[in-house]
């Protein structure tokens, strides 16, 4: 049987569950569909793979943290120099935090590697084997970014590619939009190794006892991601405010003071 | 059912019409459509439609500052939106006529 193809957004359908091929073409907006606050839908076809993800803007406006038009490549030129580096260096520090964690299993004959929801030891393997497993995944989710940003973007001939090309905010916003949602992402799934980490350091001084931080690390992930992009669009929001209060200054033939990027953009002038 | 799909499909004619005459920010879009147009439409489709426009390169945004809260995001027409609006207004008035046409011997 072969996939259907949505005239939308270009996700393959079977049997009515989504299915989703990321290609140089679209990755970046198969990306940003994670963080959509002006989508209604709480689950959205997944980035790679089959099934749905959160829609992590969708929540986060019913929740009345931003607002639907508060998308992130909009914003992304807005964001202060400060939050920028922070987000480029926070998954190295949470890389670097796992190491040290891992360092502390490394040596133990047997650590849990998986946990029930409740807490309670699932499965084990060796030291060697959970430390390597935690640190290296640590490792690859503060490089993701890197490595989706280096990979060229092709024609969009392809039959499944999205209409992201007339997108008033230019590709390089749009492009680094993902790199956050992808950070934001990878923060979470570092503090879930993280407490996960902890959780069976606790377990080797006390075997087969309920480790309530495992449990908690599971909700942990999906509010860091949350809790880094929202931070992000309202740093980004008060990135807005001070150049309009900047270029309220100057006289009115002037234009609004360029951005705290300052990237590049071909539409500027279609812009603030 | 029926008329839900009829309003959506029109809503775009209606947000292009209301946006060339002043441009708004998504809140007072939504307020305008319930006081100058009386069509209660919930922002679970205006936000979706606003952003397929902006994509579209129909609408352009810029910021303006809020005299409460963040700054707000003002939708405006672009060259290709009035273009655009003309061609929807001409598909619609045609419409109209031939709908008015067909109905005209019912009975309501």
């Amino acid at each position: 049987m072969r996939l259907r193809s949505t005239t939308e957004d270009g996700t393959r359908r079977f049997l009515g569950i989504p299915v989703s091929f990321p290609t140089r073409s679209n990755t970046t907006g198969k990306i940003l569909r994670c963080f959509e606050p002006e989508n209604p839908a709480i689950f959205v076809p997944r980035t790679a793979g089959i099934g749905w993800d959160l829609n992590i803007g969708a929540i986060a406006v019913k929740l009345g943290l931003i607002r639907p038009d508060d998308s992130l490549p909009d914003l992304e030129a807005y964001i202060p120099p400060t939050t920028r580096r922070a987000l480029a260096s926070a998954p190295w520090i949470g890389a670097a935090s796992t190491c040290l964690y891992a360092r502390n299993i490394a040596r133990a004959r047997r650590v849990v590697t998986k946990w029930h929801i409740t807490g309670l030891p699932k499965r084990y393997s060796s030291g060697k084997a959970a430390a390597a497993l935690s640190a290296g995944t640590s490792i690859a989710l503060a490089a993701l970014p890197i490595v989706i940003s280096r990979i060229p973007t092709g024609n969009t001939s392809e039959s499944e590619s999205e209409p992201t090309s007339t997108q008033p905010a230019s590709a390089l916003d749009t492009a680094r939009s993902a790199d956050i949602v992808l950070t934001a992402h990878a923060l979470g799934l570092q503090s879930l190794l993280l407490f996960s980490a902890e959780a069976a350091r606790r377990e080797i001084k006390h075997p087969h006892t309920r480790q309530l931080i495992a449990s908690i690390g599971l909700l942990a992930a999906p509010i860091v991601t949350s809790a880094v992009l929202v931070a992000t669009v309202k740093q980004a929001l008060n990135g807005v405010s001070r150049a309009l209060k900047s270029s309220s200054h100057t006289p009115a033939s002037q234009p609004m003071p360029a951005p705290a990027s300052a990237s590049t953009k071909e539409d500027d002038n279609e812009r603030i | 059912m029926a008329e839900s799909q009829l309003r959506k499909g029109a809503l775009e004619l209606i947000i292009l019409g209301l946006l060339a005459t002043r441009p708004s920010y998504g809140g007072e879009l939504l307020e305008r459509l319930k006081t100058e147009t009386h069509l209660d439409i919930s922002q679970g489709t205006v936000y979706p439609l606003l952003s397929r426009l902006h994509k579209a390169g129909t609408v352009h945004t810029r910021w303006e500052e809020s005299p409460s809260g963040p700054p707000r995001k003002i939708y405006e027409l672009r060259h290709h939106g009035h273009e655009r609006l003309t061609a929807l207004t001409h598909e619609w008035l045609h419409l109209h006529k031939a709908v008015t046409q067909s109905v005209k011997g019912i009975q309501l």
